[in-house]
């Protein structure tokens, strides 16, 4: 017995060393940065780029507030930014439902087939991770666009007179997203119906369900995690995207992620806004991962 | 038209086969209506296939089944009024006892009412009225398997096929289950279509037997018919245990026959009609009919050496030298005298009734 404890407490100590790596990892890579922005935010801009150390909540005011060019006038609401704040989570929860859509049956035929293919069948879902994704979504630029290979193809079929218009839209950046996130959905997903035990679909057919019954009272509610899990891992990197949504979007479709790197950009930039802007992004996707980690835990209360 | 009504499901010559492997080989059975019917055989023998057939989890390849004289084979499995407790049960996680159970009525289209009325008294049925709520992870192996059971009782099917289900339960659990399945039965009169390997099992609940091995049914009868009657050595090897004894027909007359198993070993047993002399038989002996002797009672009785011996607690079993140095297992019952064990290399004397013994011709 004291042998095993002993052997438990050895284990335990060599945890804390297992540990340690990713423990310092992470303090420095993201607890300190978070820490610095969360400060920045609340500080005085420089007109070059770069702070001023005093304290100050303009970045928030300007964030929310309109007073006119030079401050003075009464304030009034600033959509611009609320705008851009709403249009990211439109279009991040798009992106995340066409995933869903195309991700869903996607992880579900690989899953279910012989387990020697599997591996290939996933290895084809990684790939395009071999390429960058600046690069990927330069392409798809270059793919989309008024003269490019799509419309020029449509246009000599008789298709279309005229270029579809698809770049600079809100689809455009839509596609983007789609495309750039559609693994982290298809992953997590194949995990879970993978451990999907089939004889539940069997019982089942057993007790009468058809197919659609099946999929919807049995299959998916079993699986619900991993679909939960791929919706979060597209839906927050989606929400905070710059490339697709500067590529792909031009000016007029800006989203957060956009916003927030241009103030961070060049010398127009504005270092406490930029912040503050991220500190928002921040507060609403821990919001959410808090409302669903509650769901989690009442679902298996219950 | 009598005995179409009352056959719930008969397989006609049905072959099943997977790719190059013959899992079925030209199947014919009938099963009755109201009838504990059990499929027996070891793992990989084909029984479970049969039942999934049934389910529609499989096709067939050729041949047909009927339930109660219909074709049904074109359904899916959602259209056939049959019924499976799977062996790992299979109750869906995340619903509650009473869902699981209430599953099958609303899919069937049952009204709400209907469907409670039903679950409250199926959950009563088998004691588990005040799990209602539970979920599946949050019961005993014993309530899953009962939760299985009448969530698959629920939907009233016409026949119950049920697919080793006491396998994953402990041995007191799997005994008290056997007297329930049984009653559950009786009181429901469905027609239990039970497969598994436990021959004891087999004995206990059915009211017949189908013995299965490599993909044929080998014989077909009651429990006792097929225990006492085995028609091949595979059923005789596979259902409890016996010696097997190579003999030849030394004697016949109208009242015995004789048979020699070795140079001073003869045996007698009742007539056998269509043996002649010198022919080669198997000789079927279970352990039980062999009872052990004093030594000078009779002179001519046959005569052992103890080599072996193991005590059962309810009997004691005896490995037997005899003559020719063929070995006799023999299974004697600690029962009424208190017996000392007969130590090993002990000379004993062996008898048994000349209608204990079984005959295969080989």
């Amino acid at each position: 017995m004291t042998q095993v404890y002993k052997q438990k407490r050895a284990f335990d100590s060599l945890r804390i060393w297992l540990l340690l790596p990713s423990w310092v990892t992470i303090g420095i890579f993201l607890l300190i940065p978070v820490g610095l922005m969360l400060v920045i935010s609340f500080m005085t801009k420089e007109f070059r780029g770069g702070v001023i150390w005093e304290l100050s909540l303009a970045a928030y005011d300007q964030f929310l507030f309109d007073r006119g060019l030079f401050g003075d006038e009464p304030p009034t609401i600033q959509w611009t930014y609320i705008v851009i704040f709403l249009r990211s989570i439109v279009q991040a929860a798009i992106a995340t439902f066409f995933c869903l859509l195309i991700g869903f049956p996607t992880a579900f035929f690989i899953a279910t087939r012989d387990s020697r293919n599997r591996t290939f069948w996933i290895f084809l879902v990684t790939v395009p991770y071999w390429v960058n994704l600046l690069i990927r979504t330069v392409s798809l630029k270059f793919l989309i666009r008024d003269n490019g290979p799509i419309n020029e193809f449509m246009i000599s079929l008789g298709l279309i007179s005229e270029p579809l218009g698809l770049i600079n839209t809100n689809l455009a950046v839509q596609l983007g997203l789609f495309y750039s996130y559609l693994p982290f959905m298809v992953l997590p997903i194949y995990a879970s119906v993978e451990r999907f035990n089939f004889t539940f679909s069997e019982a089942a057919a057993d007790l009468y369900a058809d197919k659609w019954s099946t999929l919807r009272r049995i299959v998916l509610p079993i699986v619900a995690p991993g679909i939960a899990a791929g919706c979060i891992l597209v839906f927050i990197p989606s929400l905070g995207a710059f490339l697709a949504p500067d590529l792909l979007g031009g000016a007029k479709n800006f989203m957060i992620g956009s916003l927030i790197e241009e103030q961070f950009k060049g010398n127009a930039g504005n270092w406490p806004f930029g912040a503050a802007a991220s500190m928002i992004l921040l507060t609403m996707v821990l919001i959410a991962l808090m409302l669903y980690t509650r769901q989690q835990v009442k679902s298996e209360l219950t | 038209m009598e005995e179409s009504q009352s056959v719930a499901i008969e397989f006609q010559k049905v072959v099943k086969k997977f790719g190059n492997f013959t899992a079925i080989h030209n199947a014919n059975l009938k099963i009755n209506d109201n009838e504990f019917f059990t499929l027996l055989g070891p793992s990989g023998c084909g029984k479970t296939t049969l039942l999934r057939m049934v389910a529609g989890f499989e096709d067939v390849t050729e041949g047909n089944i009927l339930l109660f004289g219909q074709k049904f084979m074109h359904l899916p499995p959602n259209k056939r009024s049959v019924n499976t407790v799977f062996q790992q049960y299979a109750l869906f996680p995340h619903m509650t006892v009473y869902e699981n159970v209430a599953f099958g009525l609303r899919m069937k289209g049952w009204s709400k009412g209907n469907i409670d009325t039903t679950v409250r008294e199926m959950l009563d049925l088998v004691r588990l009225t005040p799990f209602a709520e539970r979920k599946p992870n949050q019961l005993s192996g014993g309530q899953q398997q009962r939760a299985a059971l009448v969530r698959a009782i629920a939907p009233k099917p016409k026949v119950l096929l049920l697919d080793e289900p006491l396998s994953a339960l402990d041995l007191k659990l799997r005994q008290a289950m056997r007297m329930e399945l049984k009653q559950l039965q009786k009181e429901t009169g469905i027609t239990f279509v039970f497969v598994t390997h436990d021959q004891e099992e087999a004995l206990a609940m059915s009211d017949r037997i189908a013995v299965m091995s490599e993909g044929v049914i080998q014989q077909i009868g009651k429990a006792q018919q097929i225990y006492e009657g085995p028609k091949n050595e595979i059923v005789a090897k596979f259902i409890g245990e016996t010696n097997i004894l190579d003999a030849s027909v030394v004697g016949l007359n109208k009242e015995e026959t004789k048979y020699r198993i070795a140079e001073d070993f003869i045996i007698t047993g009742e007539s056998v009609e269509g043996l002649t002399k010198n022919q080669n038989v198997k000789i079927l002996l279970r352990p039980e009919k062999i009872r052990i002797t004093p030594l000078n009672v009779n002179a001519t009785a046959l005569r052992g050496v103890i080599e072996e011996s193991m005590y059962l607690g309810t009997d004691t079993e005896y490995q037997v030298k005899v003559s020719g140095g063929v070995i006799l297992k023999i299974r004697d019952q600690n029962g009424f005298e208190r017996r000392e064990l007969i130590s090993l290399g002990s000379h004993i004397g062996l008898s048994f009734s000349k209608d204990s013994i079984r005959i295969l011709s080989s």
